[in-house]
């Protein structure tokens, strides 16, 4: 701008730079905005960025000093007029690309977020999954304890009502028929605890699912050889030992000292399964819990980056709302500039159109 | 080593107590030779174990420090730790120097082997580290780790014995000149192919997996996970595989490694093959260490630490790997400027490898000291 007030090409040059200043030049001068969009627009613009709008008043002194100069010539009145016109337009275009941009970068987030609650709902899915199967694996094991009870009802009472000792059972495990010949109190060092079949024989007799009895022995040996390796699965067995054992029948001959054999027997001390390598059960066991624990950080981890995900998310929303509201004023405001410079001819603060 | 072979020299006088009292032998005395009184006046206990103590002396004819070994001895049997010993002649193992056999007054029986004193162990060189809150420097990891695997190249490959005791306490380091001497022959044996050993040997932590599923047909490569574990242990200041049991134990194993395939488990124990274990992933190995730990430290332990035990890199192919660059050059030295003990001066651990390490073990330096063209030939 010149001493005598007039606009050069310059000064206008500024004046189109961001749309914080355009907006700053429009609302930092109440007196051109009437009633209660002023109001509001004053509201949305403390809201955004004051301090910016504010340096921008103190130092965009082209601008501002526009209501000050004097009374111009109907030429270069309408000058202005044309080139408030040109320059809402490119206002309204950037805020318009602004806000598309806007837009993509919100899809994308949307997309983020589904592809994580996808994720997080199939890790959910898997965990659902593996519990449900160890449900079924433990009511698998009652339905044949129960089975096994009422065999051992029928059997005592067959004992009971002097029927001859059953030779032979169909089970190949000798452990098996013990507990059917001899009874719980024999069998401490069976692999089902005394305890537990005390406690299963008084649950049993219900009859619901006796019809596992009447099936074929090759049935029972498999429903038997599951449930020993289910019972180990579980840490119900108390002797893990004689299981363990058919895995390292191979013993130690060649040592050649009782001393050494000793020492090494004492470097080792623990459970048998120290010496003739792990139970494969309890490693198993062992392995399923820690696949759980990391599934389940893991689960956490994404929770996690969905939580955060949403975060940027509502932020982005809450950006997005900001211009789109911005916007608006902005479109409310876009014709105004021509009138005020039409009236200002006539009124040198024009207030009302 | 000529009079031990003599032995028993003499049964002693013993007291149960240890410290203060003067145990005297006679060596010698065969053969024509003149009879020689050797006493030994005993310190302090320096490790008690399930064996027996060993315990610091003082040889009062020479002024020489000795560590002497005191374990019961089984009338009926031979001691095979003495006759391990006995062979073992090099830079890295510890040497017997003499033994003896003394009495209690509960007429027990024990065997007294004298061997030469090494003041440190690794383990307490680590406890020291770890104490002060740092790790230990890289060019003394590569030191311990070099004459731990030279010692145990000579150990398999002459003596063809297998340590399977393998673990900080039993290496032997020499504060002044760094020097690593493998000790503890208790539970060593020589391994015959096809014959069956006990698989409960080896301290929890350093036990190779095949031993913690019940393996009996093992070979010399439980060594190396032994040493895979001291050389991951040395660079990360405490155990990689901290189990409580053995199942634990192979539960941190596979933590790190991740489950073993069907074939690996073949390797180590055809008996679990039928068995099916959850599929656990395996932990990248530069995830283990820190982020400014060189890759070819990564690349040994990976090489040490496999559940093949026929995929374990030998003790010599462990000595020519580049991670013992940095020992080879020609003016390495000790951070205080002192040179390296001796790590090049092979012998018979050499003999059946082929030119090609051979000449990677023996750097260019040593060669044209010792005159070896035809190495630096055959290499080329």
């Amino acid at each position: 701008m010149d001493e005598n007030g007039g606009v050069r090409a310059g000064c206008i040059r500024i004046r189109y730079r961001s749309p914080r200043k355009i907006m700053a030049r429009w609302f930092s001068s109440p007196r051109k905005v009437k009633g209660k969009k002023k109001a509001m627009a004053e509201g949305r613009v403390r809201d955004c960025d004051p301090v910016r709008i504010i340096n921008f008043s103190e130092d965009g002194h082209g601008v501002c000093k526009i209501s000050d100069s004097p009374p111009q010539t109907i030429d270069s009145v309408e000058e202005l007029r044309r080139r408030e016109f040109l320059f809402s337009i490119g206002v309204s275009c950037y805020l318009l690309h602004l806000i598309a941009t806007g837009r993509e970068e919100i899809h994308k987030i949307v997309e983020l977020r589904n592809d994580l609650e996808k994720l997080l709902e199939c890790k959910n899915d898997e965990l659902r999954r593996k519990q449900q199967e160890f449900v079924n694996l433990r009511s698998d094991i009652e339905k044949f304890l129960e089975c096994h009870n009422d065999q051992m009802g029928l059997k005592q009472q067959k004992l009971l009502f002097g029927a001859k000792q059953e030779q032979s059972e169909t089970s190949p495990y000798s452990t098996t028929s013990d507990v059917v010949v001899d009874g719980p109190e024999s069998s401490t060092d069976h692999y089902y605890s005394p305890q537990f079949l005390e406690t299963s024989l008084s649950v049993g007799h219900e009859g619901s699912l006796k019809h596992y009895l009447f099936k074929g022995g090759e049935e029972m040996d498999q429903l038997e050889a599951e449930l020993e390796a289910e019972f180990e699965l579980l840490k119900i067995s108390q002797d893990q030992e004689s299981k363990c054992s058919k895995l390292n029948d191979i013993s130690e001959q060649s040592e050649d000292s009782e001393g050494l054999m000793l020492r090494e027997m004492m470097m080792c001390p623990g459970p048998m399964e120290e010496r003739q390598g792990v139970c494969p059960y309890e490693l198993e066991r062992r392995l399923h819990e820690l696949l759980e624990t990391r599934q389940e950080e893991e689960i956490k981890e994404l929770e996690f980056a969905l939580e955060d995900a949403k975060l940027r998310l509502h932020s982005k929303e809450a950006e997005a709302s900001w211009w789109k509201d911005t916007a608006y004023i902005i479109s409310e405001h876009i014709p105004q500039p021509s009138r005020i410079t039409s009236n200002s001819h006539s009124h040198r603060y024009p207030l009302s159109r | 080593m000529a009079d031990d072979k003599e032995m028993p020299a003499a049964v002693v006088d013993g007291h149960d107590q240890v410290t203060g009292h003067i145990i005297s032998t006679t060596i010698g005395g065969k053969n024509g030779e003149p009879k020689q009184t050797i006493s030994y006046m005993a310190e302090r206990v320096v490790g008690t174990g399930s064996f027996g103590i060993v315990f610091q002396a003082k040889c009062l004819e020479t002024g020489e420090t000795v560590a002497i070994k005191k374990v019961l001895q089984d009338r009926r049997y031979k001691n095979r730790e003495l006759q391990l010993m006995r062979v073992m002649d090099h830079p890295n193992v510890v040497c017997l120097k003499h033994c003896f056999f003394s009495t209690t007054s509960k007429d027990e029986l024990f065997l007294n082997l004298v061997m030469e004193y090494v003041p440190e162990s690794l383990y307490r060189v680590l406890k020291h580290y770890s104490t002060a809150n740092q790790r230990m420097p890289l060019v003394y990891v590569k030191l311990y780790m070099y004459q731990i695997f030279r010692g145990l190249a000579y150990i398999h490959n002459v003596a063809g014995v297998c340590h399977r005791d393998l673990k900080p306490q039993n290496l032997l380091v020499d504060p002044l000149t760094h020097q690593v001497k493998i000790c503890d022959f208790g539970s060593a044996k020589q391994l015959v192919k096809g014959e069956a050993n006990i698989s409960y040997i080896c301290s929890r932590f350093y036990r190779a997996p095949e031993l913690i599923f019940g393996a009996t047909e093992y070979t010399t490569s439980i060594d190396i996970w032994s040493a895979g574990c001291v050389l991951a242990e040395l660079l990360l200041g405490q155990p990689l595989f901290p189990g409580e049991n053995a199942v634990d134990q192979l539960v941190e194993i596979i933590k790190v490694l991740g489950t073993p395939t069907r074939e690996e488990i073949r390797c180590m124990n055809p008996h679990y093959t039928d068995f099916r274990f959850p599929q656990i992933k395996a932990h990248p190995w530069h995830k283990i260490f820190h982020k400014r730990m060189p890759p070819e430290a990564i690349d040994f332990a990976s090489r040490l630490l496999q559940y093949s035990p026929s995929l374990r890199c030998t003790a010599l192919e462990a000595c020519a790997h580049p991670f013992f660059d940095e020992l080879r050059e020609p003016n390495a030295r000790l951070p205080n400027g002192r040179p390296f003990p001796p790590l090049f001066n092979f012998k018979q651990e050499v003999a059946g490898a082929t030119p090609e390490l051979v000449n990677k073990l023996i750097p260019d330096h040593i060669k044209r000291q010792l005159g070896l063209s035809f190495l630096n030939q055959s290499g080329t």
